[in-house]
């Protein structure tokens, strides 16, 4: 495309001896680019082609261009069904129960860290807490099933102090507290490295000021360590916000049952029964997008706030 | 200057202290716990009730019983070729486009940059990314398991930041000297960067290690080519899934819990393993911080 | 070592039949390929069976399998649909296709059969002709064939068909002898039995808290389920037969009385407190360690497997079948689903994608002659059994040995799969050689006894019916499953429960039932 420009350049136009330079200073971005621009066309966007299904009642042997349009048919019947409010509060609940306490917890782990003088102490408590986060699902949710059992671990240290034994994972009132802890377990130690990382791009020198003015450690916390991080925070944030109402399918579907599906089913675990349990492959897709298109809104209003507020953005 | 401490400040360092050992407990018992239950005498297991503090018995028929099965081996050899080969390829694809996006001047920047973000809150779903991997012929292939998800757009941004965070000076130096864009990348940047690219290989081998709802769904019935993840998940939940056949439910092989342990611990070690020595890197590795443009 | 086994027998039976193997190998084999379900766990390739090798050297059809992931059998079906890569034959449950058979066939995935049979299928056409109740349930309600079915042969006939009432409850009789309780037969009796049960240290362990009165899971598909006692209030959970129609089990009033028991019996603490999460592996742990009183059981597995387990584990245990508890009236009811039909919608379909439709219809059509029904359920003449003079099945010694060392299913699944119960044709004779426990025959016997008057046979709804009724069904199966969960518990008041009925007529309930019963109308009519 723009080798054909590039022979328009000899017409001496400020453009096109703009168009010229750029490719003079850039051919090999272009050439690095390219890959890149492949993977997502192939993998990401043509996929949200298919998603026009959506749109459409999917027929196997009609192909996607051949079924017929029906419109947001689809979409209306999900708005309409029994499930669509509990979907939506289940979704809800787990990410924001995951954002209210997952998201501070490596901050203040970092934080914690940080205050550590014995250097090897440091280093291997951060060693252990990596250490979850690269399990894989399976094994970790074939832990969680175990663990939580009536005759497991925690019921045997609850039963210590009078509680009655029960099977956690069907009970629904738990079930929201297991997946949220269990996720904070695993990604407590991983969150913090980030936090740990812009932490020592925070001046000491700060902290001496702060500390010849007389303030204690939970001010010095307070005024020199969370201002230094906040960008950090914010562009953390940020990026949770967006991935708000997509809480991942893989951990719930091996953990829940139609015991605690009053708590536990959401979006994506809908999605998944409805199109590969059910054939209900446009329903599921309109589901999905549904999903997508909140997503998107959610995370465009958090770095549009966050641009407003503090001057930093994801993009 | 040494400060003496005051001392609420050294209240803090033993609440501290406290606090970061708890996390230790608590991170690490589940681990003991289930090399310790792999380990056990499976009856004493059984029988057994609360916390674990040692092998109950001592017993290596789990063990055995694992790894006399020939799909953990055909499942280890698939994994590897896809942590070895995958983390090449989704390496290259990373750094290249990170260097794309870490160009200040480029024209093309903020919407290549827009299209990856996009990506990671809208996508189409699995019934057309389904369709399209068929399309693709990547259907039933180790490399449908390694192309389509090869750039994990998260990653793409961490080290973008990374890239964009190497001095400008030191790029125009070399530019100066007639060096091309791949000799900055190469010479300039990822010397810089080392830990950053580091941390990559540990978060794209690991998650090729890990991975395995796409492999269920893509390979279908080609069980020679099954990672390691999906052997395991057949050996943990073999139990609990009702078959279109008229099983007689209970009268399955019941597999016991210490070869589940076991088949735990054999596909977890290599990741453990390994992990300590790119340990170092991360802090470095995963400055974020600067997002800011 | 079963490994080589295998290989030996597959060489002899190479050997034993060099002449018609060597012919067929002379001419090009057809190749075809077939998605199916995994018949066991034994086996991880249904092409490495030496039955099944055989086969396709008599058939002069070659067949690749294509085996999804276990618990992935319907996802990967889906996909299959979606991507339209059909393989050439399909093993499926077809009833639960979304729409049924009908719409399998109108959305192309499948084709109809009828008049290939008539030219290809001679083995299938004479079992249809013989006994018309196979045919019956094995096609749509038009007559539409559509399968090469699964047949089990001791429901063709009146008089063996009580060998496959396999399922009923069990409990164990030394621990009722020790209390001097006879056998119960009403629920009342089952009442008084469970709080003994509980009530004493009946394991000998010196705590008495420890006993479980009464466990299974709840859900159906994995383990046994305890609403197989909705039989004794003369229902089934969901659909049943009641007075010459399809009723629903939450439109019957009886239905509370039967979750108003379960309610008081969990309170109680009769049923398994973890009920709702038992799978077989912790059932399985907690019976064959010997803290489990009753159960619903099946003979295969708590006669042979855990009663071989228990003789070590807990020597003194004697686990004796019931007979089904009575209702009010007095009659007593098997729920053991889909217990006296002979085909249940599974069975082997041809593609519309299939390359050679009459090899592909030769080659499931032999399965159905004298010695494919052998080929599939023994194996092979001579190497894994002998054929007496009237025609008797015996086994050979090395065959016998094996059984003795790895039991039933261990060696015999591997050599010929079709015994497996559920796959392609299961012979008679089988079904009483698979019994090697003389307990498993007196199970069978005590259980026969009750009437499989519950049981609604496959239905085939009409293609647009069918969206309807999955739709409905769905919605109301999730939530009824998960609504009687908490009402057992006692999550929910008692009152809520008229809010559970009132909730499932507005999911629509009663045309789901409209449609079921319509659907029984055409099937009595075929």
């Amino acid at each position: 495309m723009f080798s054909a420009q590039k022979s328009c350049g000899s017409r001496k136009g400020a453009f096109a001896r703009a168009l010229q330079k750029e490719w003079r200073q850039y051919r090999y971005v272009y050439l690095m680019a390219i890959p890149m621009i492949v993977y997502y066309i192939l993998f990401c966007y043509m996929p949200m082609y298919g998603a026009s299904i959506a749109f459409k009642d999917f027929v196997p042997k009609l192909k996607i261009a051949g079924s017929p349009w029906v419109g947001f048919k689809h979409f209306r019947s999900f708005f309409q069904s029994v499930y669509f409010t509990r979907l939506l509060t289940n979704t809800l609940a787990l990410s924001l129960g995951n954002l209210v306490f997952g998201f501070p917890a490596p901050i203040i782990l970092a934080i914690l860290l940080n205050e550590v003088r014995q250097n090897w102490f440091k280093r291997t408590v951060q060693t252990i807490s990596y250490l979850p986060h690269f399990i894989s699902v399976m094994v970790i949710c074939g832990m969680i099933v175990d663990f939580t059992a009536s005759g497991g671990v925690i019921n045997d240290l609850l039963s210590l102090f009078g509680f009655k034994r029960q099977t956690m994972l069907l009970n629904p009132s738990l079930f929201r507290p297991i997946y949220i802890i269990s996720e904070i377990w695993q990604s407590v130690g991983w969150g913090s490295i980030v936090y740990l990382a812009a932490l020592t791009a925070v001046d000491p020198a700060l902290y001496e000021a702060a500390r010849i003015d007389g303030a204690g450690k939970f001010r010095q916390i307070l005024h020199v360590t969370l201002p230094g991080i906040a960008p950090t925070i914010v562009v953390m944030l940020i990026l949770k916000m967006g991935s708000m109402m997509s809480v991942g399918s893989e951990k719930v579907l091996l953990l829940y049952n139609s015991n605690t599906y009053s708590t536990a089913d959401v979006i994506s675990t809908y999605v998944y029964r409805k199109g590969l349990l059910e054939n209900n492959f446009s329903f599921s897709t309109a589901v999905g997008l549904f999903n997508s298109v909140i997503n998107f809104t959610l995370v465009v209003l958090a770095n549009q706030i966050s641009r407003k507020v503090n001057d930093t953005s994801l993009w | 200057m040494h400060i003496k401490q005051t001392r609420g400040e050294r209240a803090f360092e033993v609440v501290n202290l406290f606090i970061l050992t708890l996390v230790v407990v608590v991170t690490l018992y589940p681990f003991l716990h289930v090399v310790f239950a792999s380990f056990s005498n499976p009856n004493l297991l059984a029988a057994h009730s609360g916390v674990l503090l040692h092998p109950l018995g001592f017993s290596l028929e789990a063990y055995k019983a694992v790894l006399s099965q020939s799909d953990i081996y055909t499942g280890y050899r698939n994994t590897l070729f896809l942590v070895i080969v995958g983390t090449c390829i989704s390496l290259s694809i990373t750094v290249l486009s990170a260097y794309v996006l870490s160009r200040r001047g480029f024209r093309l920047r903020p919407l290549l940059n827009l299209m990856a973000v996009f990506t990671m809150f809208f996508s189409g779903g699995l019934i057309p990314f389904y369709l399209q991997i068929r399309t693709l012929g990547l259907r039933e292939s180790l490399w449908g398991l390694i192309l389509p998800t090869a750039m994990s757009t998260y990653n793409l941004i961490v080290l973008r930041t990374a890239f964009y965070s190497v001095p400008v000076s030191l790029e125009e130096a070399a530019r100066m000297d007639g060096a091309q864009d791949f000799t900055i990348l190469f010479r300039v940047i990822l010397p810089i960067t080392g830990p950053s690219i580091a941390v990559m290989i540990l978060f794209y081998g690991v998650s090729y290690w890990n991975s395995w709802f796409y492999a269920m769904v893509l390979l279908g019935g080609r069980r020679e080519l099954y990672p390691l993840q999906l052997i395991l998940r057949e050996i943990l939940i073999m139990s609990s899934a009702d078959s279109m056949i008229d099983l007689d439910i209970n009268d399955r092989a019941i597999i016991s819990q210490t070869i589940k342990y076991a088949t735990i611990i054999v596909s977890t070690v290599p990741v453990l393993a390994i992990y300590p020595f790119l340990q170092k890197y991360f802090v470095a590795g995963m400055m974020v911080g600067a997002v800011k443009e | 070592m079963k490994k080589t086994t295998r290989l030996l027998a597959a060489l002899l039976a190479l050997l034993l039949t060099a002449g018609c193997a060597a012919a067929a190998t002379a001419e090009e084999k057809t190749k075809l390929s077939i998605f199916s379900v995994l018949a066991d766990s034994e086996i991880s390739n249904h092409g490495d069976v030496p039955s099944m090798q055989e086969l396709a050297d008599r058939t002069g059809v070659e067949v690749t399998w294509t085996h999804p992931p276990k618990g992935q059998e319907n996802e990967q079906f889906s996909l299959m649909v979606v991507s339209q890569d059909y393989t050439d034959m399909i093993y499926y449950n077809w009833s639960s296709y979304a729409g049924g058979p009908e719409k399998a066939i109108s959305d192309e995935v499948i084709i109809p059969l009828n008049e290939y049979v008539e030219a290809y299928a001679p083995n299938l056409m004479a079992i249809f002709e013989k006994y018309p109740e196979a045919k019956r349930q094995a096609t749509t309600d038009d007559g539409t064939i559509y399968m090469f079915p699964f047949i089990r042969a001791v429901c063709l006939d009146e008089e063996t068909v009580g060998l496959n009432f396999t399922q009923g409850p069990i409990y164990r009789k030394d621990w009722a002898d020790k209390l001097g309780i006879a056998e119960p037969k009403t629920m009342d009796d089952w009442y008084n039995m469970l709080c003994a049960f509980r009530d004493n240290d009946m394991n000998g362990n010196g705590d008495a808290s420890d006993e479980i009165p009464f466990s299974g899971s709840y859900t159906n598909g994995t383990g046994y389920s305890f609403n197989y006692f909705t039989a004794a209030y003369g229902l089934l959970e969901g659909f049943y037969l009641e007075d010459g129609k399809v009723n629903h089990s939450i439109l019957s009033p009886r239905y509370k009385e039967y979750l108003d028991e379960m309610r008081k019996w969990y309170a109680e603490g009769l049923l398994d407190p973890d009920f709702l999460a038992v799978d077989s592996n912790t059932f399985q742990a907690k019976a064959t360690s010997g803290q489990v009183g009753s159960w619903f059981g099946s003979e295969t597995a708590h006669f042979a497997t855990y009663a071989g387990i228990m003789k070590e584990t807990v020597p003194e245990a004697e686990l004796v079948p019931l007979h089904w508890p009575l209702d009010a009236d007095g009659n007593s009811y098997t729920a053991q689903p889909a217990v006296n039909m002979i085909c249940n919608g599974k069975g082997i379909a041809i593609s519309t994608k299939c390359k050679d439709i009459e090899a592909a219809m030769r080659y499931l059509d032999y399965i159905y002659s004298e010695d494919g029904i052998r080929l599939v359920n023994y194996g092979i003449e001579g190497v894994h059994y002998t054929v007496g003079e009237n025609g008797e099945i015996q086994w050979t010694e090395a065959m016998q040995k094996d059984i003795d060392e790895k039991g039933f299913r261990g060696a015999v699944i591997p050599v010929a799969f079709g015994g497996r119960s559920g796959y392609i044709y299961q012979d008679t004779q089988l079904a009483i050689m698979a019994k090697t426990n003389p307990m498993q025959l007196e199970a069978v016997n005590t259980w026969g006894e009750a009437s499989a008057a519950l049981i609604v046979p496959t239905l085939t709804p009409t293609a647009e019916e069918s969206s309807t009724f999955a739709n409905i069904m769905s919605e109301v199966n999730t939530y009824i499953q998960e609504m009687t969960g908490k009402y057992i518990m006692g999550l929910i008041d008692e009152s809520e429960y008229d809010t559970i009925v009132k909730n499932c007529k507005k999911m629509g309930i009663e045309d789901a039932l409209a449609i079921e019963n319509a659907a029984y109308a055409r099937y009595l009519a075929r």
